[in-house]
């Protein structure tokens, strides 16, 4: 209902505003800007609430959105491309579609570059993100294959900023525009580069190559119901204490890639802090009904040091925790 | 350039228009193959699956080509 208020009030302010400064635009014109802005700036935030989250607990709410903002999103894209398309593309004999790609062939030059090529591509990979957004998706295409499609939210990032970039070259002269598109993206890139570093310095990724085990922490690095995460051979790791015992599950929820050592032991159970999905921390199993399964590590104490064996047992193993003397 | 364009789209309409015919058949039948927790599942659940059925049906075949040989 937020989304729906904010989308609603948005595009009555928006076009209250156009009719104010452009009273000769028409309304299939402020119609198509009204909703590619609005899809612009959802995907703005879409894309930094994964950073946020992870420098913040307290964005974890809108993460737990994300799909719905999402969803959102690629239809304010979908709403703009559409009328795009009625407005530029239906008037002439040739296929609408066909138009957009063929109607301007200059892909040599950067002023006149053709950018609705760009702007239709970025639909369609939004598109795919979209349709499988939901959790049938998830389970029947396996979290690998719906987590490289997700990821491709980037390609249609950069092909939404050259969308826009290079369509404002050719009729906006407002450097008001450029610097918001520049402030935008550099938002982005702040909040992904300073989580990616905090990440980086909370892990210290280790190399496990040809090894039977390695040095991951030490005991008391742990918090009770609560686990360390370290990247070992470049997987991550989350490794919980609970019940004065330890146990090592991967560190990517099945659900949706949710960070597993980012939430704690609830009821004898790992519980994801993005939806609550659980897993028992000793077979890295979803209790009955649930089927999610995570993969499971072998550790070993060496006085206050734990030590982990980097290759990974199949998902949903059983490995018995390690006590703590 | 224009024709191999212009081939390009007629491919992709073939594709989405063989998408189409698959999502029918897989949102009434397939789905329970592939996944039985979607059994007596309500219609309004089964509409959502039609975009990602046209748009992934060659993935959606694979994965019911090896359930089948499970």
């Amino acid at each position: 209902m937020g989304i729906l208020a904010f989308v609603l009030g948005f595009t009555l302010l928006f076009f209250i505003g156009h009719i104010v400064l452009h009273p000769n635009a028409t309304f299939e014109t402020i119609l198509i800007r009204n909703f590619g802005l609005l899809a612009f700036l959802l995907l703005h935030v879409i894309l930094i609430t994964g950073p946020l989250a992870r420098l913040n607990n307290k964005f974890l709410i809108i993460l737990y959105n994300r799909r719905h903002l999402g969803v959102t999103m690629f239809l304010m894209a979908l709403i703009h491309g559409a009328f795009s398309i009625m407005n530029f593309h239906s008037l002439g004999d040739i296929n609408p579609v066909k138009s957009v790609f063929l109607s301007n062939l200059r892909y040599d030059s950067l002023i006149h570059f053709p950018f609705q090529v760009l702007g239709f591509t970025a639909l369609v990979v939004l598109a795919l993100m979209a349709v499988t957004s939901h959790d049938f998706w998830l389970k029947n295409l396996g979290p690998k294959l719906w987590k490289a499609l997700h990821m491709m939210v980037y390609i249609a990032y950069a092909l939404i900023l050259l969308h826009v970039v290079l369509g404002a070259v050719q009729n906006e002269s407002s450097p008001v525009f450029f610097g918001s598109i520049l402030i935008g993206f550099i938002t982005v890139a702040s909040f992904h580069l300073i989580a990616a570093f905090r990440e980086k310095t909370v892990d210290m990724p280790i190399d496990g190559t040809g090894a039977d085990f390695v040095k991951a922490c030490m005991v008391s690095e742990i918090k009770e119901n609560r686990a360390k995460i370290i990247t070992v051979s470049g997987e991550r790791v989350a490794i919980f204490k609970y019940d004065g015992k330890l146990s090592a599950v991967n560190n990517f929820c099945r659900h949706q890639g949710g960070p597993l050592g980012e939430g704690k032991i609830v009821d004898g159970c790992i519980t994801c802090p993005w939806h609550g999905y659980q897993y028992l921390p000793e077979n890295g199993q979803s209790p009955p009904p649930f089927t999610e399964k995570v993969e499971t590590y072998q550790l070993k104490l060496d006085g206050d040091e734990v030590w982990i064996d980097p290759r990974p047992f199949p998902e949903g193993t059983a490995v018995a925790p390690i006590e703590i003397a | 350039m224009e024709q191999s364009i212009s081939i390009l789209i007629d491919a992709l309409g073939v594709y989405m228009f063989i998408g189409l015919l698959f999502a029918f058949w897989f949102v009434t039948v397939g789905v329970k193959k592939l996944d039985v927790g979607a059994q007596g599942t309500p219609w309004h659940f089964k509409l959502i699956l039609v975009p990602g059925s046209i748009l992934l049906w060659p993935v959606l075949t694979w994965k019911l080509m090896a359930k089948n040989h499970e």
